[in-house]
């Protein structure tokens, strides 16, 4: 196993320095727009452009410039500085790297812990009104873009500008340790948000799940041995069925990423997302590179630990 | 033995029905049999012949939503169908416990072996997780598991096929049935540790004093493990009988189909086997009348008619009973098995006991070979 | 029945499955040896039986004779040829002659073809047969010779019956006319009396059409019945090669006595299905 996970670890390593480099030249290539006449603004002379130019090195050659970068990256843990406020990268995204978490782990607890449940009720009940109307509305929730949702939220539902004024309007977001009471209630909107299309997806995988698993023969062994229904259900059944779920759950959560993006910017919470957004605007390649690779980050680390997890999960699986 | 002590089991004309998209499954027409104390009863019989199916209704295993089960089935008193599940909860796996075929899906894979045995004895003995443990070990000593301290916390997939074979039946015996019912016990293993199955089975039995049910296709198996058997088809009991008296004396035509059809290991090598023509009947649309005439080689046209019932044979009276469900006469029977023992072919023992060839030559029907 | 120069000779085949480990590089730490050392004839128009219990190396032997797998060592040679360790087309060539029928009537026939198409299957990989009318009538006798309905030639596999699948492969084996049939396991997961269908259709296919057929089972029985000799496995070698006649009535390796022996219903001091 120990052998699995150092094969694994390298492997990731070796990922993400081929997508940092692939960024590198996507950048360079693609006609994103010059990084240096943004910065300079409107009506900048072209002296003033090329001085950027220098300052910010883009007149070197591009493999120069991404062996200058590879550098600072792997030995200095150093980013870059933003192309559009000098500011260190790794500062930016340290900062706000709480808001972002907080809404992605908020988001998923909230998901797992109402579509599970409702998935173990729908493969129970099958074809009953609960079940009808839990995968009809799941397919609503899941079809809906998530920005969508969240204007419709807060035309709805937010304190200054909704219809129903219940929770706080997009801005509100202050971090937990100044106000704990605030930031939960900033978050509320925006996880519901978040968290609507996976809730409906988990429900239908886990009613899936659980219809298939109790067909199979251990679970009539279970009742034959004189089990009450709900331990045959929860012990014997959901034990086995969330399985799959849990290493979906893995990888949802390191793709999350992209789906915060647009819910930062809808309800103005100062994430990575919103950072990346406005990164990309600019053409502020040292930002959205690093937020790139983080996301990388992520999705690597995520699915080293599925796989492991997968192992503890699962006896039969064995790892050479 | 079975009859003049109250057998341990007693089913009375049990019919159980499903409810599928394409129609109304009759997998149980109506069965009569009884298991005594200490005794084993096989029930034989293939595909589609409703013998698992009976034998999970025992324990309640059918009742769903779209399943109709009539009749009674009765335990030390009571009607086990009348029980509500909260009362059939307490019997499973306690005094009535079920062994199944195929032991690897039927443990649960994520886990020990020993967990879910400790399980089985804490659902109905009040005892502390130690002691559950410990109970356990020694029941996997006590089916021949080698080592079993250090083999309780293995998982199913770490077990071969014979032992976890031997850890369900563990399972099964954690309280101390009085009934054991095992679902082809021996089907997916290798022929020399199915003989430890049984004989193991075997043993157990007389140690413990447990009625027991095999279910299997094999006649092999009841030949050598059941004290009676009872030949299913197409959800009817078409014959049943002391086993001595079955395999010396069939007289049922299926019956003397399934033996003809067996290769074996003694007695001379035929060119060919003889199969019974066509293949197991649909159980939404049975045959009218006795569900095997179709495939009957010695059918009358009123067989397609009348529904046969299980009756006591002529003869001296045997304990067990030899009941058979066949609308052919008794001695035309006798005349017909000697005729076929005797090596001729099924139609010429329908003209040496002078029969006529009611059967257009159309023969079964082919949609199911 | 038998000329004297056998169809299939192998000869001290060895088939090794590493067993590795390693992170980038990987260290063979052992093999597992599925078949040790096996030697032994298939000679013309017989039918030979291969016995034996889980993991003995019976399969993996079949498999060697039809080279889909190739031998870690020793031979096979087919039909005086050696083919231990050809590739390619002359492989493919050779693989027309040698067919082979597989237990499993519901995961062996691919479900989203016709039961034509499957039968049909073998002449368009080989390129026989391309005129469509021919190949249907071809498909049409293939059908008729293994007893099913020529007109069910556009049905799906889940229409039929497990022993009527098992016809559709035994229809598939003999499209391409070979010598040698070899089934593995073709009974076991039929029914009893569905069995003798297929026993006897084997039977009757290989008298009628000359092959060679190699049948391979966990039944002792049913390999009496069908097989003139009979070579018994176990733990990747073979413990004992005889005569239908001598092996089942005076073995001589005590393996083969204790298969007999265990046999539900056969031993003589027990009850027996003949009574």
């Amino acid at each position: 196993m120990t052998r699995y996970i150092i094969r694994r670890i390298l492997w990731g390593i070796l990922l993400l320095i081929l997508v940092t480099a692939l960024m590198f030249v996507l950048f360079r290539i693609l006609p994103a727009g010059e990084p240096a006449r943004l910065r300079a603004g409107r009506n900048a002379s072209p002296k003033v452009i090329a001085e950027l130019r220098l300052d910010l090195g883009l007149n070197k050659s591009l493999p120069a410039q991404f062996w200058i970068y590879m550098k600072e990256v792997l030995l200095h843990f150093n980013l870059g500085y933003s192309y559009y406020s000098s500011a260190p990268v790794c500062g930016l995204i340290a900062e706000r790297l709480g808001a972002t978490l907080s809404l992605m782990i908020g988001a998923a607890i909230i998901w797992v812990a109402t579509g599970l449940p409702i998935g173990i009720i729908s493969a129970l009940r099958r074809r009953s009104k609960l079940d009808r109307a839990s995968m009809g509305a799941a397919l609503v929730l899941v079809s809906a873009p998530e920005y969508w949702l969240g204007l419709i939220a807060l035309y709805l539902f937010a304190a200054d500008i909704g219809k129903l004024k219940i929770f706080p309007g997009a801005g509100s977001y202050v971090g937990l340790t100044s106000d704990p009471w605030k930031w939960l209630t900033s978050l509320l909107l925006p996880w519901l948000v978040l968290a609507a299309g996976s809730a409906a997806i988990y429900a239908r995988v886990m009613r899936g799940s659980l219809t298939e698993v109790m067909q199979e023969d251990y679970i009539r062994t279970a009742r034959a041995k004189g089990l009450s229904e709900r331990r045959v259900v929860l012990r014997h059944g959901v034990r086995s069925a969330i399985n799959p779920i849990l290493t979906i759950l893995g990888l949802d959560i390191a793709t999350l990423l992209g789906s915060a993006i647009l819910v930062e910017v809808v309800f103005n919470i100062p994430g990575i997302g919103q950072l990346a957004y406005t990164a990309i605007t600019h053409a502020d390649f040292p930002i959205v590179q690093g937020t790139v690779l983080l996301g990388a980050l992520f999705i690597v680390v995520a699915n080293i630990v599925v796989d492991i997890a997968y192992a503890y999960l699962d006896p039969r699986v064995r790892y050479s | 033995m079975s009859s003049i002590a109250e057998p341990l089991l007693r089913v009375e004309d049990l019919h159980v029905e499903f409810q599928t998209e394409d129609g109304v499954v009759k997998a149980v027409d109506g069965i009569d049999y009884e298991v005594g104390k200490g005794r084993t009863l096989g029930i034989v019989g293939e595909s589609g012949s409703g013998k698992t199916v009976a034998a999970l209704t025992t324990l309640g295993l059918t009742r769903a939503q779209g399943t109709r089960i009539s009749g009674r089935i009765v335990f030390e008193g009571r009607d086990l169908l009348s029980l509500p599940e909260v009362e059939l909860r307490r019997i499973r796996g306690n005094e009535i416990a079920m062994v199944f075929q195929d032991s690897l899906s039927a443990l649960h894979p994520l886990y020990r072996v020993g967990a879910q045995i400790v399980e089985a004895v804490r659902a109905h003995q009040d005892v502390s997780k130690a002691q559950a443990k410990a109970r356990t070990i020694e029941l996997l000593g006590l089916v021949g598991i080698p080592d079993p301290g250090r083999r309780v916390d293995d998982y199913p997939h770490e077990f071969s096929g014979g032992m976890r074979q031997r850890a369900m039946i563990a399972m099964a015996l954690a309280n101390e049935p009085k009934l054991l019912i095992a679902d082809e016990p021996t089907t997916a293993l290798d022929v020399t540790v199915q003989a430890q199955i049984l004989a193991l089975l075997e043993r157990l039995r007389g140690e413990l004093g447990m009625g027991i049910v095999i279910v299997t296709h094999d006649l092999g198996v009841v030949a050598e493990m059941a004290d009676e058997i009872a030949v299913m088809y197409a959800g009817r009991i078409v014959e049943t009988a002391a086993t001595e008296a079955l395999l010396a004396g069939p007289e049922h035509p299926y019956t003397w189909g399934l033996l003809r059809s067996i290769p074996t290991l003694e007695g001379p090598r035929v060119e060919q086997l003889a199969p019974i023509p066509g293949g197991p009947p649909s159980l939404i649309d049975p045959p009218s009348g006795c569900h095997f005439h179709p495939r009957c080689a010695y059918a009358q046209p009123e067989h397609a008619r009348i529904d046969p019932e299980l009756r006591t044979i002529p003869g001296p009276p045997a304990q067990p009973a030899h009941r058979v469900a066949c609308l052919l006469e008794a001695d035309v029977r006798r005349r017909l098995w000697s005729e076929l023992q005797a090596g001729r072919e099924p139609a010429q023992a329908l003209t040496a006991a002078g029969l006529p060839r009611a059967q257009a030559t159309d023969g079964p029907p082919e949609s199911h070979a | 029945m038998s000329s004297p120069e056998p169809l299939v000779e192998v000869r001290d085949l060895v088939k090794h499955f590493p067993l590795t480990r390693g992170i980038v590089l990987k260290r063979k730490l052992g093999a597992v040896k599925a078949v040790d050392g096996v030697s032994f004839e298939v000679l013309r128009g017989e039918t030979l039986g291969i016995v034996g219990e889980t993991g003995c190396g019976k399969s993996t032997t079949a498999r060697l004779m039809m080279r889909l797998l190739e031998p870690t060592a020793g031979t096979v040679h087919f039909d005086g040829q050696d083919i231990t360790h050809t590739k390619g087309s002359r492989l493919k060539a050779t693989r027309r002659e040698m067919q082979m029928i597989f237990q499993d009537p519901y995961s062996s026939l691919n479900p989203r073809k016709t039961v034509g198409s499957i039968v049909a299957e073998p002449f368009a990989i080989h390129g026989l047969h391309r005129d469509r009318a021919e190949r249907r009538q071809k498909v049409r006798e293939l059908m008729d010779t293994v007893g099913l309905n020529p007109e069910h030639y556009n049905r799906y596999p889940h229409e039929f019956s497990g022993g009527q699948r098992q016809r559709i492969g035994v229809a598939r084996a003999l499209a391409l006319g070979p010598k040698l049939l070899i089934a593995d396991e073709p009974v076991s997961a039929l029914d009893v009396s569905i069995q003798a269908q297929v026993l006897n259709l084997l039977r009757e296919l290989q008298r009628g059409m000359g092959l060679t057929l190699v049948l391979i089972s966990h039944d002792l029985s049913v390999v009496r019945h069908m097989c003139d000799r009979v070579a018994v496995m176990h733990a990747g070698k073979i413990v004992e090669l005889a005569d239908n006649e001598a092996l089942y009535s005076s073995p001589g390796h005590p393996y083969t006595k204790e298969l007999l022996a265990a046999v539900p219903g056969a031993r003589r001091d027990r009850r027996t299905i003949h009574g």
